[in-house]
């Protein structure tokens, strides 16, 4: 090669510009019960696709960007089948562990130095999940319950959407934190999801 | 001769009407990790509507506008779980599924869009209310339904970039899960990936 500009005849990314695409950035951790206060999120490379499609831990690889347009919280829960509380009492169930984490977490993303955003997690709705029924039949005199809870109705329109949408360049780092006070204690430990849904920035191929 | 004056499509013009694609693929229950929607023709337009393998026949073109992920779970009748434990049935059916489930649309050679399952709900499927009795002995019965997201033609993900399918142009849309996904009752489940849009065809 005479010269740098003849690299260009073989340039793997069309150099006419970028394509723009609705996409979700996507990270999940495990919520402990009785143990997590704290979770960072997109700061790591995870092992399947179905727990992240960071494909670089805390920033996104050049020439790609994304405008963040939404935030959003999903707990990745199973339905449960529990005893029905005393009278009065609260119902130790699957709604409850939600209740129990949405109304105590807070999230904050942060890109660069600067935190772009503090929320707690009740105002991130899920905007997905199952929709259903369940009902019991069970001779127990204490009772029987089944339950399987949510953040928010699964409805896609049921997300929290920036006002202002905030832009992810290339190669500048960003993470989501969520902290809690103190630990809750949800019946089982599951995993907890935030997904940034906005447009991806990449180059042309 | 002319051919001109004999062809069966009116100028080479294209009219444009609102349209869908729509493949369904079965889960095997505790065996499938990955399913691929698009690449066959079925033999019933109640499973596809989809012309040719993996393409669209010239000169027809579709415009992405929405992708939805139909899981066609019937309601199921299950023995309840002990306290505390997972209840399986039709909820933790679509949970499980939808959990740890991904859609990737691929277009020619590059990925267009990749999204959990959670975050393309069907927009659709029955919807109603349930209720029983029945002492049973312990540790008793549960009934239950369950759809991906709440069964309402607005519960739907559409693109906020539409994106083009050429003629001929080939495209695939693959569900993976990192593990099989053991259904309740040992039922496997049928699985519906639709795309709506736009369906370009000539006019005849």
């Amino acid at each position: 090669m005479e010269s740098l500009r003849q690299y260009q005849n073989y340039n793997s990314q069309f150099p006419a510009g970028k394509e723009v695409i609705d996409a979700s950035l996507w990270d999940t951790l495990p919520y402990a019960t009785g143990v997590t206060v704290a979770l960072q999120f997109f700061t790591a490379l995870r092992p399947t696709i179905d727990l992240s499609n960071m494909r670089a831990a805390g920033q996104l690889p050049a020439p790609e960007s994304f405008l963040v347009r939404a935030i959003r919280v999903f707990f990745k829960n199973q339905p449960e089948s529990t005893a029905t509380a005393a009278a009065g009492a609260v119902q130790p169930d699957s709604i409850n562990d939600i209740f129990l984490i949405i109304t105590t977490g807070t999230l904050v993303l942060n890109i660069g130095q600067k935190d772009y955003g503090i929320y707690p997690l009740h105002m991130l709705p899920a905007g997905g999940g199952v929709s259903g029924s369940m009902c019991v039949n069970n001779v127990l005199i204490a009772g029987a319950a089944a339950s399987y809870g949510q953040n928010g109705r699964p409805h896609i329109r049921n997300r929290f959407v920036l006002a202002i949408p905030v832009l992810i360049k290339s190669q500048i780092n960003f993470n989501v934190t969520v902290t809690w006070p103190a630990f809750v204690g949800p019946i089982r430990t599951f995993n907890m999801c935030v997904a940034l849904d906005g447009d991806l920035i990449r180059a042309i191929q | 001769m002319n051919y001109q004056d004999y062809r069966s499509q009116f100028g080479g013009a294209i009219e444009k009407i609102g349209g869908a694609l729509y493949d369904t693929v079965a889960y095997a229950t505790g065996v499938s990790v990955l399913l691929n929607f698009f690449n066959v023709v079925r033999n019933n337009l109640a499973l596809s509507n989809m012309e040719l393998a993996g393409t669209l026949a010239s000169p027809k073109a579709f415009m992405i506008r929405a992708i939805r992920v139909v899981i066609l779970q019937p309601p199921m009748s299950m023995a309840r779980a002990a306290a505390g434990a997972i209840q399986p049935g039709a909820v933790n059916n679509v949970a499980t599924l939808i959990n740890t489930g991904v859609l990737t649309l691929t277009i020619g050679a590059k990925q267009y869009c990749q999204f959990p399952l959670w975050m393309l709900p069907a927009g659709s499927g029955a919807c109603g209310i349930q209720a029983s009795d029945g002492d049973v002995a312990d540790p008793g019965e549960i009934q239950d339904m369950a759809t991906n997201g709440e069964p309402d033609i607005f519960n739907v993900r559409v693109l906020t970039k539409p994106i083009f399918l050429g003629p001929q142009i080939n495209f695939i849309s693959v569900l993976t899960w990192p593990v099989g996904v053991a259904l309740a009752g040992g039922l496997n489940v049928n699985i519906q990936v639709i795309l709506d849009g736009d369906l370009l065809r000539p006019i005849q």
